[in-house]
């Protein structure tokens, strides 16, 4: 959307807030529609400048600040805000669902019908939105780590320790874990809960799915911990920056593209027959052996042997079980 | 520049909301501020511009006759055709709908700038002591880029049965080919946006990765009006949505039993449990009767569970994931 449209519609649904909750703060303005104080500043300027033919001081919107307070008078006729558009409409619902679905949140009820509202607030477009919810887009699957979910989201409420039994995919075992659990987080198509894990003594990133069992603990943690945890979102991430083990992979043609697109490998080095060199780094090989197994043919270890061997040994484990009869 | 047209439209939007009859076009010309000093022919210009961008913000400005006679038209903009209506949520909705605003504004989020545009018009009905607090939990930021600005577009050609053009990098070619697609609908599976619908190239029913479309994607008749085609009416988005990998295409439908070890069993069983049966062991093992259509796929799928997985049946298929292990060990003591 170019930058007046949006200034327009921003401007549009300013002047209805302001006149319902008058007087507002400049603050609250700027942090329900995520402006700074210059760009409100500069949108009201704008309405100051309008009203009805023939623009005396009667007929223009009326705009007062006063201190931090905000006043919008005889601006009657934008009393209320423009209403949706389809696409609007279609998006609202989808986040909707991402959040009650996926997320399987608790307040997915209120959320589902605080939607069924305004769906039947707007008849018209009622229509076009349950065509696009029922019809056209679909999020899939609802997520199976629901119940987990919401163990984690109460301790995290009650800052309370959880002990789990975890699956590291990295070292492929289970072990049994304490987690000073932080904050929760959706990518890739996965839940992640970020924490303090006392084994290790570090903040770790642990996927939900791969959480067999969780139990609330009696035991409360340091709320300090969490401290550490505001500013670090940019810095998670799923991939890490692990640097312990590093292997060098040769993909042929008919999995280039695919590797290509792997966010975790790195120096990938496309050559001239269409096949692509690449190095993976990595804190444990175990998953990595199971993951080369899958690529099949298409794979070869370059660098180093002690992969290579890992990924021998494991075949022949898996040749065991075809031989018995 | 961008300052006096905001004014300009906003003059033009609250006339057309006043006005008791429909209004000419000279009168706007001589009553709103911003367009009184310009000639006829470059106000006339000036004008379908504004009132085409309105119209595309949804603004509901009519065409319609001033008199009985019908001979003069003038413009409107109908109260009850522009106001939301009033939505009373409760203070427990309210909580979940500012959850998402705080949510969606991040950024992580597709169509990000869609939701904050539908959350900003409801905060008047909202109210910011139902704001609550932070929340626990978030979506990893994601700088969003071609990937969202595409789905963006894809979502308004969805609704509005548009086809679209865009170069695609399919897995197994070493270029983007360029795929003209009639939109049937999206998905979110594993994690990643898919776009289904008809593709001309391939002439056929296809699914593209959004992340595997290389260049922006653009209407491929943008001056069309109405809609481009319409969706056969017994499509089904979730037909495609629902597939695993080994469903998808090449040969016939079969069944396979695979066991999986107590190790990975409930993983399996959590994951996949509510698509196929799942028959569980006494050893805490348990057994899934699959669907299969792509043989590789699922041996390929197997061997990633290295040996905590095998397949039991059908034999044929046994052999094939010994032949091909046997074949993959030949390959791997050379080097």
């Amino acid at each position: 959307m170019a930058r007046t449209e949006s200034r327009l519609s921003r401007i549009l649904t300013l002047i209805p807030y302001i006149v319902k909750h008058q007087p507002v703060t400049i603050d609250e303005v700027c942090e329900v529609f995520q402006i700074s104080k210059d760009e409100l500043l500069d949108d009201l300027n704008i309405i100051w400048f309008c009203g009805q033919p023939d623009y005396t001081p009667a007929d223009l919107i009326d705009v007062n600040i006063e201190g931090e307070n905000i006043y919008i008078h005889m601006a009657d006729y934008f009393s209320r805000p423009l209403r949706f558009t389809d696409y609007d409409l279609a998006a609202l619902y989808l986040a909707g669902c991402a959040l009650s679905e996926l997320m399987g949140l608790s307040e997915a009820t209120a959320l589902n019908s605080a939607l069924e509202k305004i769906k039947q607030a707007i008849p018209r477009l009622g229509q076009a939105y349950a065509d696009v919810a029922d019809k056209k887009i679909v999020l899939h699957p609802e997520h199976p780590d629901q119940p987990k979910l919401r163990i984690l989201r109460k301790a995290i409420e009650r800052q309370r320790i959880v002990e789990m039994e975890y699956y590291s995919s990295g070292r492929d075992a289970i072990s049994t874990r304490r987690l000073n659990p932080g904050k929760l987080y959706f990518g890739s198509g996965n839940w992640y809960v970020y924490g303090w894990d006392h084994q290790s003594g570090e903040w770790r990133l642990f996927r939900v799915d791969r959480i067999k069992n969780i139990n609330i603990l009696r035991e409360k943690y340091e709320p300090a911990l969490i401290g550490e945890l505001e500013g670090a979102d940019e810095a998670i991430h799923p991939f890490g920056t692990f640097r312990g083990k590093k292997a060098k992979l040769w993909f042929d043609c008919s999995m280039a593209n695919w590797a290509l697109e792997q966010d975790n490998f790195s120096e990938k080095e496309p050559n001239e027959d269409g096949s692509l060199t690449c190095t993976l780094y990595t804190e444990e090989f175990a998953w990595l052996e199971k993951e080369i197994l899958r690529y099949g043919k298409s794979v070869r270890i370059l660098e180093p042997p002690e992969l290579r061997e890992a990924v021998l040994r494991r075949l022949d484990r898996m040749l065991q079980l075809y031989r018995k009869e | 520049m961008s300052r006096k047209k905001a004014e300009r439209q906003l003059n033009l939007i609250a006339m057309l909301l006043e006005a008791k009859k429909p209004v000419s076009l000279e009168e706007i010309r001589f009553s709103v501020q911003g367009y009184d000093q310009e000639d006829m022919a470059s106000f006339k210009r000036m004008f379908e511009r504004d009132k085409k961008e309105l119209r595309e913000m949804g603004v509901p400005i009519v065409m319609e006759p001033i008199d009985v006679f019908g001979e003069e038209t003038g413009y409107r903009i109908s109260k009850d055709d522009y106001y939301l209506p009033i939505v009373d949520f409760d203070p427990d909705e309210q909580l979940a709908l500012w959850l998402l605003h705080r949510l969606v504004r991040k950024g992580g989020f597709l169509f990000s700038q869609e939701v904050q545009q539908a959350l900003m018009k409801l905060s008047p009905d909202l109210g910011v002591e139902s704001m609550g607090e932070k929340p626990n939990l978030d979506w990893f930021a994601s700088d969003g880029g071609m990937e969202g600005e595409n789905l963006s577009k894809l979502l308004r050609a969805v609704i509005d049965e548009k086809t679209v053009v865009f170069e695609y990098l399919s897995l197994h070619e070493r270029k983007p080919i360029k795929r003209e697609v009639d939109p049937y609908g999206l998905y979110y599976a594993r994690g990643c946006w898919y776009l289904v619908g008809y593709c001309h190239f391939r002439e056929g029913v296809r699914s593209f990765r959004i992340s595997r479309i290389k260049s922006n994607v653009e209407l491929a008749r943008p001056k069309g009006k109405g809609s481009d085609f319409s969706r056969p009416s017994d499509f089904q988005v979730q037909d495609y949505s629902n597939r695993e990998p080994w469903e998808f295409e090449e040969g016939e439908e079969f069944e396979a039993k695979v066991r999986f070890s107590p190790k990975l069993a409930w993983w399996v069983e959590e994951n996949l449990g509510a698509r196929y049966p799942c028959v569980k062991g006494k050893d805490g093992s348990c057994t899934l009767i699959l669907k299969v259509k792509n043989r590789d796929v699922l041996v390929s799928w197997v061997c990633s569970f290295g040996e905590d997985a095998e397949i039991l049946s059908p034999p044929d298929l046994r052999e094939d994931m010994r032949a091909t292990l046997e074949e993959l060990k030949e390959i791997w003591q050379k080097g």
